[in-house]
């Protein structure tokens, strides 16, 4: 958040199980993050249950980069 | 439009002690067990312990808001607190904001961690703390109702609700209080808050966010190495946090144990010279993957091991307990460090 | 009965959020710093995420760091390095 304050738009990348907890720590500091919400868990997958994960956390970042 | 529910104090009409109860349960302020409703009178009788404790306290996380005498006075009325109790839960409430607690990843990790608090100094017998059999356990309300007060002031103020902001994966008992007072008077060394800069007559809380202790059972060993080797075997385990994230921990050794180190001639110092190096894991027990892990997050191997503390200093030696062949270790979060706090009385 | 609200607590100042004048980040051509939690397959994952967006940036300049430890802040002096040398961010914050 201190990124996006010094002009480096930033992406956050949370599993949806950390979604209250970014939130509530977004609101504190009066900040908007921008999140690219995955499935929980990341830590423990196999190489193609990643593969998911990252096409997941793509998905938004696509738009962007496409648009 | 502004929530009532978010004014400092709350008229609830003719609620009776079961009423509040439900309420107190649907607002989720609540640990689950029944609390005693914090009137402006019993908060006021906390508040004044500590009068003339106008030090600001800085935000608790994860909610970010700043505490207030009163807030946290409401905590240790519900919790059950005698108002001369109410001193400790402030002085642990400063611990855990010390940046060096790391309070903010206590509550993030998954780990199950749960605030420590040891006490030291004239206010175990003013408060009547339990130091002695069964220190760990229940029948005392000073150690029921601190430990308490300031796990329900991390909820309630801090906004560390299990589940949601307080993210460990199992919890664990030590969650609902976690409190217990160093026998200075059976442990043959200097009281632990001496041994951290205090004076002993200075009143002091020490924190760590904790596991619940783990017991170590030795009948059969009749000399300190003895004894020592098993701790040391006890804090060895595989699956604890600190394998990665070296940092303080403790070790409460039962009177009875002490007593055979000390006359084996060792001191607080050599002990935890020896637990450093004799509880560091052997490589070989950890998984491939592990040792993965723990390159990649920047841990080394020393001599073929990995040390759970950085320093023999990290380790927190205090005496508690009372008759028996049996101590306990108390691994934690790692990634933290053992906070003090003086208690805001004489 | 009137009892002290066991949640109350004062709010934290945020005081005027800094507004920066930089125009808005070129996510094509622009750096972008990556930054793992050093927490399992966090480094895979963003590394997964930092090949798919090579496919439609022409300009090698995204860089990757690790925040050395996942139960703390980033240390300072990532913090300046990020805002200093980029434009864009990707974080790995909490799995």
């Amino acid at each position: 958040m201190t990124f996006e304050e010094a002009g480096v738009e930033t992406y956050i990348v949370i599993t949806e199980t950390f979604l209250p907890l970014v939130r509530a720590q977004a609101k504190a500091r009066g900040a908007n993050p921008k999140l690219l919400i995955v499935k929980h868990p990341v830590g423990g997958l196999n190489e193609d249950e990643l593969r998911e994960r990252i096409q997941t956390a793509f998905g938004e970042l696509k738009t962007v980069l496409a648009a | 439009m502004s929530d009532p529910l978010n004014d400092e104090f709350l008229d609830l009409g003719d609620m009776d002690f079961d009423a509040f109860n439900d309420f107190a349960i649907d607002q989720g302020w609540s640990d689950g067990m029944p609390m005693i409703p914090p009137t402006e009178a019993k908060v006021a009788a906390c508040v004044a312990t500590c009068h003339g404790d106008n030090a600001p306290f800085p935000p608790m996380s994860p909610r970010l808001v700043l505490p207030t005498l009163e807030t946290i006075a409401a905590n240790a009325v519900m919790a059950g607190c005698k108002p001369e109790y109410f001193p400790a839960v402030v002085a642990s409430v400063r611990a855990i904001l010390n940046p060096d607690y790391n309070l903010h990843g206590t509550l993030a990790t998954t780990h199950p961690c749960a605030p420590m608090i040891v006490v030291n100094g004239p206010a175990r017998n003013v408060m009547g703390i339990n130091c002695g059999a069964n220190c760990f356990g229940q029948g005392w309300r000073s150690n029921a109702s601190i430990g308490r007060a300031l796990m329900l002031t991390m909820m309630n103020v801090g906004g560390g609700k299990p589940g949601d902001m307080d993210r460990s994966t199992q919890g664990s008992p030590a969650k609902y209080s976690f409190c217990f007072g160093e026998n200075e008077e059976e442990s043959p060394w200097e009281p632990y808050h001496v041994r951290r800069g205090f004076n002993a007559e200075d009143s002091v809380v020490t924190l760590l966010p904790a596991e619940p202790p783990h017991n170590v059972n030795d009948h059969g060993s009749t000399t300190g190495d003895g004894l020592l080797q098993t701790i040391a075997g006890s804090i060895s385990q595989t699956g604890a946090n600190t394998i990665y994230g070296s940092a303080p921990f403790m070790v409460v050794i039962g009177p009875e144990h002490a007593a055979t180190m000390k006359r084996d001639g060792w001191t607080v110092p050599a002990i935890q010279e020896k637990l450093h190096h004799d509880s560091a894991t052997p490589v070989e027990r950890v998984s491939k993957e592990n040792q993965k892990n723990y390159e990649e997050r920047g841990q080394v191997i020393q001599n073929g091991r990995y040390y759970h503390s950085r320093t023999p200093e990290d380790i927190q030696v205090v005496v508690a307990g009372g008759p028996g062949k049996h101590s306990a270790v108390i691994p934690t979060f790692g990634f933290t460090e053992a906070c003090s706090e003086r208690l805001p009385i004489r | 009965m009137r009892i002290v609200n066991p949640s109350f607590g004062r709010q934290l100042d945020a005081g005027a959020k800094a507004v920066s004048e930089k125009s808005p980040t070129d996510w094509l051509n622009d750096p972008v710093a990556i930054i793992s939690n050093s927490k399992p397959n966090a480094m895979e994952l963003l590394q997964g995420v930092r090949k798919l967006m090579g496919e439609f940036r022409s300009i090698d300049n995204v860089d990757y760091m690790d925040k050395p430890s996942a139960a703390h802040p980033a240390p300072p002096e990532l913090v300046e390095r990020v805002i200093n040398n980029y434009r864009g961010a990707i974080v790995a914050l909490a799995d």
